[in-house]
């Protein structure tokens, strides 16, 4: 079991890597228009609610810090929200461990754009200089619609076996 | 759904909720100090990209060679529109290059007339774009050359044709150049015709803004943006793009470069321009103040 448990920690940080990676490679072929979607911490979140011992605080992190070094991002806040929406989502796991796709849906959703407009605000209150409110709104929206996709990916580390892909589509009677 | 609160424990234990709160304190105060001090926290920011980016070029060149084969595909399609613009474009072509061949011969004849001496040509290095920012949410590009090459902040890069950005930090063998279309990025810039001056500011959009236009009304969408050179921080009468109006009638930039497509950059090495600030200075006048000042003490004692 513990090994089990390794090989999926060692899994997500690979693919995260591998993320990153294709993101900061040139001439990226998402238009320019559009800002990235947030694609890990969607991936984060998906595997959080289904598999929350799978994923250390250390390790996300340790990724996340990644990401804002390389991304050119503000050092450190994301990487704070990403934690404490992480953790929270742990707490919750309880409550939507049962539940079908689409209610996870909504959960990631609303912990997905809290934690975007948070970081928009605390830039906005130390005098960062900042794309306009627009710009995170469609961020917001389109990190909601990349969920699904970071969902199917989140198989490739907590596994088919019937429980697991089992559980997000059918309520269970309780 | 009845509550379980063994298993909110088992998760998350009073071990990990200490972890949790501490790693979010660090980074809560990485982030402060990244805030308050900032050059130094770029440094940092860079050696970390220094040692990690060259490395992973063994993942990057094939990832960018995929990337490259979708976007390829993608203007496949374009392909048939473009043949017929581009016949078109020839045809235009081939006036202006008429044109330019009489200049040419022109501007000869003048320099010849006036024995003009040149300006020392800017030369230039040309690097290879490793890395963009990887978010749109800020508009950089990580390129091959560093210090080893000699390259120093502050110094121009474009693709050859137009000005892309500005290099905004040095490695030992990366710099990174912030892009025009960083919210960041402010330039003077100098509209010609017309002549006027405006400062031209990103927006994390394709088509940079241009802000205190000094005569508003005289300039038109399709007028050229050039660089200025006021505030020395970039040489003057490098091209930009052109004025275009958006949708609310703003005044916006379209640039000449083609971001879409930046595979090489070349900087520009900048010779620091000499300007005479005052009018009749004493030089050295500190090292006569200085000995006044040593005399009084001497006096004194």
């Amino acid at each position: 079991m513990t090994n089990a448990l390794w090989g999926q920690r060692l899994l997500y940080f690979l693919i995260s890597l591998l993320f990153i990676l294709w993101l900061i490679v040139p001439q990226n072929p998402l238009p320019q228009a559009l800002p990235t979607p947030e694609f890990l911490l969607c991936f984060t979140l998906a595997i959080i609610l289904r598999r929350p011992e799978a994923l250390p605080v250390i390790l996300i992190a340790i990724i996340f810090l990644f990401c804002d070094v390389l991304f050119n991002r503000p050092i450190g806040l994301w990487t704070a929200i990403v934690i404490i929406i992480s953790e929270f989502a742990k707490t919750q796991y309880w409550r939507y461990k049962d539940s079908n796709f689409v209610t996870t849906w909504f959960f990631i959703s609303f912990l997905s754009s809290v934690g975007i407009f948070l970081y928009m605000i605390v830039l906005d209150l130390l005098l960062v200089p900042q794309s306009n409110f627009w710009q995170y709104l469609i961020w917001a929206l389109i990190t909601i619609l990349i969920y699904p996709f970071m969902f199917c990916l989140s198989f490739l580390i907590v596994g088919f076996d019937k429980q697991n892909y089992e559980r997000p589509f059918v309520r269970k009677k309780i | 759904m009845a509550r379980n609160n063994n298993e909110d424990i088992n998760y998350a234990g009073r071990f990990g909720r200490a972890l949790a709160t501490i790693s979010i304190v660090f980074c809560l105060i990485l982030f402060l100090l990244w805030r308050l001090d900032n050059p130094r926290a770029e440094t940092i920011r860079l050696a970390v990209i220094d040692k990690f980016v060259p490395n992973f070029n063994f993942l990057l060149t094939p990832l960018t060679t995929l990337q490259n084969i979708a976007l390829d595909f993608r203007s496949y399609t374009d392909l048939f529109e473009l043949n017929k613009e581009l016949s078109k474009e020839i045809q235009q072509l081939k006036y202006w290059k008429e044109q330019a061949i009489q200049w040419e011969a022109k501007y000869a004849k003048l320099l010849d007339l006036n024995r003009v001496k040149l300006d020392l040509k800017l030369t230039y290095t040309t690097g290879i774009v490793l890395a963009d920012s990887g978010s749109g949410f800020r508009q950089n590009v990580l390129i091959n050359i560093g210090v080893k090459d000699g390259i120093k902040n502050g110094w121009a890069a474009t693709d050859g044709l137009g000005l892309v950005g500005r290099v905004t930090g040095v490695g030992e063998s990366t710099a990174l150049v912030m892009l025009l279309t960083d919210t960041s990025s402010k330039l003077a810039v100098s509209i010609q015709p017309s002549g006027g001056k405006a400062i031209m500011q990103g927006d994390n959009t394709m088509f940079p803004t241009l802000e205190l236009i000094n005569n508003v009304d005289q300039i038109a969408a399709g007028d050229r943006v050039i660089t200025s050179g006021d505030g020395q921080v970039f040489p003057k009468g490098l091209l930009i793009g052109r004025v275009v109006k958006d949708s609310t009638g703003r005044k916006r930039v379209s640039l000449a470069a083609d971001y879409k497509r930046l595979a090489f950059l070349r900087v520009l090495r900048m010779v620091p321009i000499e300007t005479v600030q005052e009018s009749d200075v004493l030089i050295g006048t500190e090292i006569i103040k200085k000995d006044l000042s040593e005399d009084k003490d001497t006096l004194n004692d």
